[in-house]
């Protein structure tokens, strides 16, 4: 029973790991690489509003 | 056309530093106005009709008697005649061809000439045969351009075929960056990156590249009454309710980028423009830069103008629910194109190859935002993950005996924590990894790339 908690525990670890390792390298990789990740808002500097003629909750 | 320096006759370039044509080689500046002003008084001297060869002829005719005039004139115009053996027999009053006498045998010339060059063009490849105004070559330039720099003399030309009243932009926000400055925002970028090669970090600056892309502002209503759905969080539960929104909008100074060559993804990301900054086209802004004649016309964007309506009508709508996971049921677009209008919008462009790969990183002309991804050190990141692997695996083993151990009987709590733990981690892996792959294929697009390496190979 001990042997088997003890795979388990291992298993996990591993998955954990390397998910967690993935997690952060992904992470990294994306702020080092964030040039111009957006599209540009349209709003931001040539406003258009909207008109609302009906706004209705059924 | 090559807009020349009174001082020193060399080719005058706009300086989005100070908002003047400058000499690189006297250190002159002029007003723009100032040299437009004189471009214009030309053009209407002339007819206001632009040959490669005729307009120049005409001018020395009609100016022959005016010495202070023709050389203003030719500090704007004159490089081009100067070199070409129409022009010099024009130009020396020993020949007797300046006087008016043998028009219809100039004409005749010019015509044979231009004839010539149509033909060449036609047989040769698809694309049109130009000639420098400052030391006469011949220039291929490929079908959407409307200025290029000279292969063989290095000037600045602006071509005035390719900007004809019917192509003619109405109106252009000039670079406010420079060139230097859009190289000092691509570093800073660069050297931010952990994982960026050494290789790229210094990159070429001759490789960076001022290009004027086509836009068409559009103004457009659009419409729809909308049935919606959506999840609304109320005091700890949850439930689905419906929504109706009906709205109209007017959208003004819609860009829309002309160019083929560009993907659309990449000229979106490029903006916004503060569209305040557009000014009336003059032809001396182009002096110095790149730009790109249209090469999609409106009727051609009108669907696309109308897929980028909806998409920001319907966002606004979902967002004025105030709910989570909004559909839209259904639908009653109506859309209207009301005006268009053709502009260029200025970007700086940086081309390097890497693993003989090329990628491309724009940088907004007007706001220095920059756009694109490079491509990460491989070996580097893969020491990082081997490492953060290696101790992630040996703390969740140890925190995994323990906790196991102690909740032998557990009733599976203990399973959801750990199997939301999995989850949470590789969907966060996997859309890092996910999104920065898309900016560098974005970056790595052919079309992007082809659309510079045309213009850094005519240099």
């Amino acid at each position: 029973m001990d042997q088997l908690f003890l795979i388990i525990a291992i298993a996990y670890g591993v998955i954990m790991g390397i998910g967690t390792a993935l997690a952060i390298t992904g992470i990294i990789l994306k702020k080092s690489n964030k040039h111009g990740d957006s599209k540009g808002d349209l709003f931001d500097f040539n406003g258009t509003q909207v008109h609302y003629i009906r706004r209705e909750q059924l | 056309m090559i807009c020349k320096c009174p001082q020193c006759d060399g080719a005058l370039e706009y300086s989005p530093v100070s908002d003047m044509m400058e000499c690189p080689f006297c250190g002159s500046s002029y007003d723009m106005m100032q040299i437009m002003a004189v471009q214009n008084q030309y053009d209407h001297r002339n007819g206001n009709v632009y040959t490669p060869y005729g307009a120049e002829n005409s001018n020395t005719n009609t100016s022959a008697g005016n010495n202070s005039y023709q050389a203003v004139n030719n500090n704007i115009y004159g490089g081009g005649w100067e070199s070409n053996p129409y022009a010099q027999r024009m130009e020396d009053p020993n020949e007797g061809l300046h006087t008016l006498d043998q028009p219809d045998e100039i004409a005749k010339e010019v015509e044979e000439k231009i004839h010539d060059v149509a033909v060449e063009t036609s047989e040769t490849m698809e694309g049109n045969i130009y000639t420098c105004t400052s030391c006469g070559a011949e220039l291929f330039i490929n079908g959407v351009e409307t200025a290029t720099y000279c292969a063989y003399c290095g000037q600045p030309t602006v071509v005035f075929s390719r900007v004809s009243e019917e192509l003619r932009p109405e109106r252009i926000i000039p670079f406010s960056i420079q060139k230097e400055q859009a190289v000092a925002v691509i570093r800073d970028k660069l050297s931010h990156g952990f994982f960026v090669p050494k290789a790229i970090r210094n990159f070429e600056v001759e490789r960076v590249r001022g290009i004027y892309i086509p836009y068409f502002l559009f103004d457009a209503h659009y419409y729809d009454y909308q049935k919606l759905r959506g999840v609304v969080k109320y005091e700890g539960s949850s439930r689905n309710e419906s929504f109706i929104r009906e709205a109209e909008c007017d959208f003004r100074n819609l860009t829309c980028d002309a160019s083929k060559m560009l993907n659309d993804e990449t000229s979106q990301r490029l903006e916004p423009y503060d569209l305040n900054g557009l000014r009336p086209f003059e032809i001396g802004y182009l002096s110095g830069f790149y730009a790109d004649r249209y090469d999609m016309n409106e009727r051609t964007l009108k669907n696309v103008v109308r897929v980028r309506c909806k998409e920001l009508f319907d966002n606004e709508m979902k967002m004025d629910t105030m709910a989570e996971n909004v559909r839209i049921l259904s639908s009653q677009p109506k859309f209207e194109l009301k005006k268009a209008q053709y502009v260029l919008l200025p970007a700086w462009f940086m081309t390097f190859r890497y693993k003989n790969e090329p990628y491309t990183i724009l940088v907004n002309g007007q706001t220095a935002k920059v756009v694109g991804a490079v491509p990460f050190a491989k070996d580097k990141l893969a020491a990082v993950f081997v490492a953060i692997a290696v101790v992630a695996t040996l703390l969740f083993s140890f925190l995994g005996m323990i906790l196991f151990n102690q909740y032998v009987d557990m009733d599976g709590r203990l399973l959801v924590m750990a199997v939301m733990g999995i989850i949470t981690v590789y969907s966060t892996g996997i859309a890092s990894f996910a999104s920065v792959m898309k900016n560098i294929k974005l970056t790595k697009a052919k079309k992007t790339a082809s659309f510079v390496k045309e213009r850094q190979d005519e240099t």
